[in-house]
């Protein structure tokens, strides 16, 4: 997901909070973890991008 | 003969040059072998999880982030605004990933046509036959080998052409430390065939 933002200043807020601080608690790295594929849109809280309504709820 | 078996050094170094810079040019991302196959084999239906539109891309992280982070996002929102210009746009679907892999067999194909070396062959040379030998078992070596290799790019986040012409190229620290360790251990388990077959 990282890759596809230009934003790098906003993308360091979630980096910070979860890559570097507590990644364990990321979803993505939960979901890699299990072997599971991880969504694009999915973000490190458990929410999704809300892109699309359909894919707005929490996982 | 237009060229010889090999391209000259600094031929090949141009051509590299005008692939890199124009793959960027004409995808505005950078140039990635491994980062294609893997997005080929994800198939056409990942392209429906890839938004179309990066500024409604931009607008959804930044509200997701102020959302989860109302005090460190507002800051990281004034120091990158809105319209500052994507590095890296969204358009990677599977159609145009499959083309440019396509386009990687096409060039090698006509690169060997110019120089008279096209074959159809089942080895990899004569230093392969005489390393590893003939036969069958050759497929399988192969297959290990290339698992290593599929194994070892996704683990680095990327290959030579990722890590060693995009990433060198825009010094990134890890491509560079990428490159020169599979390089390095490239010509280390070069010397050490050559030391156990000799």
């Amino acid at each position: 997901m990282f890759p596809l933002f230009s934003q790098k200043a906003i993308l360091q807020v979630w980096k910070t909070n979860y890559c570097v601080a507590e990644y364990s608690r990321c979803a993505r790295f939960q979901l890699s973890c299990d072997a599971r594929p991880v969504p694009i849109t999915l973000l490190p809280n458990g929410k999704h991008l809300a892109l699309d309504p359909r894919v707005t709820e929490k996982k | 003969m237009l060229l010889g078996a090999f391209w000259p050094w600094w031929l090949g170094g141009i051509a590299l040059a005008v692939v890199a810079v124009g793959f960027y040019w004409v995808a505005r991302r950078p140039l990635a072998v491994s980062g294609a196959y893997a997005r080929f084999l994800a198939g056409p239906s990942a392209d429906r999880a890839l938004p179309s539109d990066p500024d409604a891309l931009e607008a959804a992280l930044l509200a997701a982030t102020l959302a989860q982070f109302p005090d460190a996002s507002a800051g990281a929102a004034a120091a990158a605004p809105a319209s500052s210009p994507a590095l890296i746009p969204t358009n990677v679907t599977w159609s145009s990933q499959t083309v440019f892999l396509l386009s990687v067999f096409v060039g090698a194909g006509v690169a060997a046509m110019l120089s008279r070396s096209f074959a159809v062959r089942a080895d990899l040379g004569p230093d392969f036959v005489r390393l590893i030998g003939s036969g069958a078992h050759t497929w399988g070596v192969l297959l290990f080998g290339g698992v290593l290799v599929g194994f070892g790019t996704r683990m680095a986040g990327g290959c030579t052409s990722g890590h060693g012409l995009s990433g060198c190229g825009r010094l990134q620290p890890g491509s560079l430390v990428a490159t020169a360790s599979f390089f390095g251990a490239g010509v280390a388990t070069s010397f050490l065939l050559e030391a156990i077959a000799r």
